[in-house]
């Protein structure tokens, strides 16, 4: 290492690992906490399972309401059934009481167990006095599947602050002789990377099918659902405080009549759960006041099924957050396996030959690193960064993430609402006040982004399209736009270094220039529009390079100075391909001798 | 302890792209080998995640627990050695054995001139 002059940074202090590894702990053990809540519920579920069935009699069947309850709808049942020539009784529907916050799933239940009929009941042979209507399912047993991802992230998180860091690793490895060409191909970031944006993806799919797919097919199926009348019983708005505050849900109790016989119903639209936003609920409350005659809409294939609103509604805009998610998962995904398909040679393509073949025929094979693609005639230059594109991602950040502030936060501490705090709304406003910085940071950084989108833009076009080390460029370049603002221009070509390398779970990336060859330096306004510039590319220096983490890159830098607006910044990556191969490499020969 | 060993013709260590690298692989070891390959790959040392590029490879067939073989490579163009103050590119030829992964390693420079290229040149010049 120290041939090459390169100081490798090692991992984090002491004091930051300590620091690191709570906050992995933390993960860890809450993990732990829930995979164990959910293994016990599956033990549970699954002793139920063996329950012997019997025959019963339903003796009381009916909804009952929970008024103060967040889900104030109850299947209220009782049945009698013989075990071993001894009557019991129950009132236990399911393992666990159940509640809905929908009347119609109530009154489903309801209607399967019918009162005065014969039912099959589940008895627990060691206690024959237990019983239930309904044996619970093992499916649940899945759930455990996101808190072992943070079992995972813990116990990851704990390992890489206390094992040495991916890139002392590999020095130390040259060292100790170990084999660095069987790590050749070996893709554990990028295949980390794609399970990660994987896992991104599916909970952004889960959660937009249950927010969004799921109303909008509910909106669908209802347009044929028959206009009935129905008589407002009870109106109000549920509140559900929970430890991100509180939130509220409409709900409408009303009654109707179909087929004959009278059905009730509490669904007002298809968008379930609560939300925060008590103002728009109550209004809507107040368009339903108890007694009040209104129409409804039943499914006439199942008339215990209704709604108040079946259109479209403003919450289903809601629909679109998890819809980022997903776009992001996708996008990670899609972007780190081509990524992977650009790798450079992949040893499992290499078959290994028997020594015999090769000293018995001429020199083996090599595999070719992906070369550079020869571009004839001029080529048109693209900006490495798109200021829209930039603008566009720095803007649904900033409404992410000062939205989930606002929402998640400042809507329901006391501290921004009334002015006044108790010393839980101290505590969270304090904890909270660094995400409000970088949220504020972000809204400042996004106003900058938005007016160096009215600077000059660059046209630019070089000849040879792949310029060669040891030839020439030839540049020439158009501005358009507001370039009459530009104080003074520069035009460099620039050979720079990247290096990727992780440190704990972030990715960073360090650039270093090795040459800067200036092609022109323009301070009067008159002679920027446009321009050309001819430039000898040195033949003693690298051509471009790339490989996953590191990169020889060359690029054409363009800054222009704009007084109290932020300048102009433009870069165009060029690929500049080695000398011409017998022709140059005399050159080069000389040149290094 | 096992022993691995990569001799190369004159000693040779500066090569150009498209040369041929020759030389006898030699190994003495603790267990019968399951395989004795020899590998021509190259790889980043530096700041950033090491990156490794296997370009051939040779399997000995039959090897013994101890023996010599010869082996050759034609080396490509590219990439070249080259030498930063963030990245350093370097090739090497490695004899790895199995079981155990013991290994062997020498260092090449590829490159046109068959010198490593050194970035910075022109800065400090």
């Amino acid at each position: 290492m120290s041939r090459f002059g390169i100081k490798v940074r090692g991992p984090a202090g002491i004091g930051g690992r300590i620091l690191a590894s709570l906050f992995f702990l933390v993960f860890f053990g809450m993990g732990l906490l829930f995979c164990f809540f959910i293994g016990r519920e599956v033990y549970f579920s699954a002793q139920c399972r063996g329950w012997q069935p019997v025959e019963c009699v339903i003796l009381e069947s009916q909804v009952a309401e929970q008024r103060h309850s967040e889900s104030p709808y109850v299947f209220a049942v009782r049945y009698e059934y013989q075990w071993q020539g001894q009557t019991y009784s129950s009132d236990k529907s399911s393992r666990q009481k159940v509640s809905f916050s929908d009347f119609s799933k109530a009154q489903a239940l309801a209607n399967i167990y019918k009162l005065d009929t014969r039912a099959t009941c589940y008895v627990n042979p060691a206690n024959p006095s237990e019983a239930v209507l309904q044996r619970p399912t093992l499916w649940i047993g899945l759930m455990i599947l996101l808190p072992l991802v943070f079992v995972a992230v813990g116990v990851i998180g704990v390992a890489a602050m206390w094992t040495k860091g991916a890139t002392s690793e590999q020095g130390a490895a040259s060292m100790a002789g170990k084999s660095i060409s069987s790590r050749a191909g070996k893709q554990l970031g990028a295949r980390a990377g794609a399970a990660f944006f994987g896992l991104f993806f599916v909970i952004g799919s889960v959660i937009f099918y249950f927010l969004t797919v799921c109303p909008l097919l509910g909106v669908l199926g209802a347009r044929d659902w028959a206009p009935t009348p129905c008589t407002v019983i009870s109106s109000r708005v549920q509140s559900h405080r929970g430890d991100d505050g509180t939130t509220y849900r409409v709900d409408i109790l009303y009654a109707y009549e179909f087929g004959g016989r009278e059905h009730r119903s509490s669904r007002y639209h298809f968008m379930g759960g609560s939300s925060s936003g008590r103002k728009r609920k109550a209004e809507i409350v107040r368009q339903f006041p108890a007694g009040s005659k209104r129409t409804c809409y039943v499914n006439p294939r199942d008339p215990n099924e209704a709604v108040l609103e079946r259109g479209l509604t403003r919450d289903m805009w809601f629909g679109a957050i998890p819809a980022v998610f997903m776009l992001i998962g996708a996008g990670g995904m899609i972007g780190l396996l081509k990524k992977r398909r650009r790798t450079a040679s992949d040893p499992e393509s290499l078959e290994p030959a028997p020594i015999r073949e090769i000293i018995e025929t001429p020199p083996a094979p090599f595999a070719q690193p992906a070369e550079l693609e020869e571009t004839p005639g001029s080529r048109m230059l693209k900006s490495s960064s798109s200021r829209v594109v930039g603008v566009i991602v720095l803007a649904v950040f900033a409404a992410i993430w000062n939205g989930a502030i606002f929402f998640g936060f400042v809507q329901s501490s006391g501290f921004f609402r009334r002015g006044r705090a108790d010393f839980f709304d101290l505590f969270t406003t304090l904890f909270m006040l660094p995400f409000i910085a970088v949220g504020l940071g972000v809204i400042g950084l996004l106003i900058y982004q938005v007016l160096a989108l009215f600077n000059p833009k660059m046209e630019a076009s070089i000849q040879p399209g792949s310029p060669r080390l040891g030839g020439w460029l030839d540049l020439n370049w158009r501005l358009t736009g507001r370039t009459h603002v530009l104080r003074s221009l520069k035009i460099f070509l620039e050979g720079r270094e990247e290096a990727t390398y992780r440190r704990g779970t972030s990715t960073y990336t360090d650039k270093k220039p090795f040459l800067k060859l200036e092609l022109a330096a323009i301070s009067n306004p008159a002679e920027m529009a446009t321009g050309q510039a001819k430039i000898a590319l040195p033949s003693d220096t690298m051509p471009s390079f790339k490989s996953d983490n590191n990169k020889i890159v060359w690029a054409l830098k363009v800054q222009g100075d704009i007084p109290r607006w932020p300048d102009l910044k433009e870069e165009f990556e060029i690929p500049v391909l080695p000398p011409v191969p017998g022709k140059v490499y005399e050159r080069i020969k000389d040149t290094a001798a | 302890m096992s022993e691995l060993k990569i001799l190369l013709r004159d000693e040779q260590r500066n090569f150009r792209g498209g040369d041929t690298v020759e030389g006898v692989a030699g190994w003495r070891l603790e267990k019968p080998p399951t395989s004795v390959e020899a590998r021509l790959f190259w790889f980043t040392r530096g700041k950033g995640t090491e990156d490794v590029g296997l370009v051939n490879q040779v399997r000995f067939d039959a090897p013994q627990q101890e023996e010599g073989r010869k082996f050759s490579f034609r080396l490509p163009t590219e990439p070249w050695s080259f030498s930063g103050q963030l990245v350093s590119l370097i090739w090497a030829l490695e004899l790895v054995a199995e079981p155990g992964g013991d290994t062997a390693r020498v260092e090449l420079i590829v490159s046109p001139t068959g010198q490593e290229i050194l970035l910075h040149r022109h800065a400090s010049a």
